[in-house]
């Protein structure tokens, strides 16, 4: 009987590609923006890359090294490079939109959390992008950031997101640091995580204010005709998206929807849905840039020794990590302030009780 | 012979879900032969236990079962598994 277990998640329904009528209208609308950004993000680092190069024997100025590669279709890791650091666009979106997003990431972690690269220390950023054939995926390789085309019919290039680029170096930050198992409740907080860095990417990229913001995941991805706005809504967890053909976005906001099952390593992308609420819930009670009290707390509580590998009390669950970032708000901001209170009303909103 | 797929996970978290009965088809013979390259049902290279959103899959042949992170489904297995998925029927 254990095989029948597998379809006992009967929450997604069939996935059936050829349905989908392609349309001839292109994605360029909704990408419009993103690339606009990123452009403007480019633009900041290309003028500060002089003064490294003067820099050479004295302290070297930060900045990112990024290296594009392009797999031409196949499977094989890493590709051909087609774009070091200071070589100009290529004319290729995959490769520009990926070189930019890099770029768009680090500035990101430097300038609001004063980290050098994903490990603190400027580690290469390197991604690969064209990697199989109407492959629809992104993921982190433990190693790069891969990029896949899309099928051209439901998905579009995966690089066509901001959000997508920031959650898959997201998974990048959290290796060097927490390292949460990638399985059941640590499993959804290492991705929650990721799309926590993403949606900041990228509101930091557009300079938007938390009320701003889309807290959309994975925005423009899409192709035209698929019935929703993205893959996930941080704001509202299972709203992003109900297609006949995707069927209905599955996330619970809260601990009443949690999902149990066997499948994607225990729902790691389902239950995300819940610390994605919180983190919301927390940014927008503050207000402002989200980046500067809300996301300072969840990434302090990243660096928390509780969530540590070597922490010695098994992999972190949502109980734990809601009561380290609760505690990181009070290091930072004392027991009685606002970011306290916004954080213990967050967790409280999704039904999750810190633990003890 | 009865295949079932399933791929799920990926950054999406979609599922994608067929199976498949060899019996009776006009390609019995070619699923055979191409279940029997696939045997054992078995990983050919080992995982990155460090891969996020990677597609996870998993293939059932009659009564033999394997779980195969994207990155270890090669040769054999690998088109038995996106063939069956692209050419199979949604369960149900």
């Amino acid at each position: 009987m254990a095989p029948r277990a597998l379809t006992r998640c009967s929450i997604v329904p069939p996935y059936l590609l050829d349905r989908i009528a392609a349309s001839a209208d292109g994605p360029e609308g909704l990408l419009a923006g993103p690339a606009r950004r990123t452009l403007a993000t480019d633009a900041r680092l290309r003028a500060a890359r002089p003064e490294r190069a003067r820099a050479a024997v004295g302290p070297v100025e930060p900045g990112p090294q990024r290296t594009v590669s392009d797999a031409r279709g196949t499977t094989e890791l890493p590709g051909d490079v087609v774009r070091g650091e200071d070589d100009p666009p290529t004319g290729d979106p995959a490769v520009d939109e990926a070189h930019d997003g890099l770029g768009a990431t680090w500035a990101l972690l430097l300038e609001a959390f004063a980290r050098d690269s994903l490990d603190g220390a400027g580690r290469p950023l390197p991604a690969t992008v064209h990697y199989g054939r109407r492959y629809d995926n992104a993921f982190w390789d433990g190693e790069r950031m891969v990029f896949g085309d899309g099928d051209g019919q439901v998905f579009g290039r995966f690089t066509a997101s901001l959000s997508v680029i920031g959650h898959e170096l997201g998974h990048g930050v959290v290796q060097h640091t927490a390292d949460l198992p990638y399985r059941g409740q640590s499993g959804a907080l290492n991705e929650s995580v990721a799309d926590v860095l993403g949606a900041l990417v990228e509101q930091h990229a557009a300079g938007q204010s938390a009320e701003e913001a889309t807290w959309l995941i994975g925005r423009g991805l899409f192709r035209p005709g698929v019935r929703g706005v993205a893959l996930r809504s941080m704001a509202a967890p299972g709203t992003a998206y109900d297609d006949p053909v995707l069927g209905r976005d599955p996330q619970p906001g809260h601990m009443d929807g949690y999902v149990i099952t066997e499948e994607d390593d225990g729902g790691v992308h389902l239950n995300s849905g819940i610390p994605n609420r919180a983190f919301h819930l927390t940014a927008t009670a503050l207000g402002g840039r989200a980046w500067e009290r809300a996301g300072r707390v969840w990434y302090d509580a990243l660096l928390d020794p509780r969530l540590a590998p070597a922490s010695g009390s098994g992999a972190p669950d949502f109980a734990r990590f809601a009561a380290v970032t609760a505690d990181a708000a009070v290091r930072r901001w004392g027991a009685a302030s606002p970011e306290v209170e916004a954080v213990r009303a967050a967790w409280d909103g999704v039904g999750v009780v810190p633990e003890g | 012979m009865r295949i079932e797929v399933s791929r799920s996970g990926g950054f999406a978290g979609l599922v994608r879900r067929a199976e498949l009965v060899t019996d009776g088809r006009e390609d019995a013979d070619d699923w055979l032969s191409l279940a029997e390259a696939a045997r054992p049902l078995l990983p050919a290279a080992p995982d990155s236990a460090r891969a996020r959103d990677a597609f996870v899959w998993t293939i059932q042949v009659d009564d033999e079962r394997a779980v195969v992170p994207d990155g270890s489904l090669t040769g054999p297995l690998r088109d038995l598994a996106e063939r069956a998925l692209e050419l199979g029927r949604p369960p149900g």
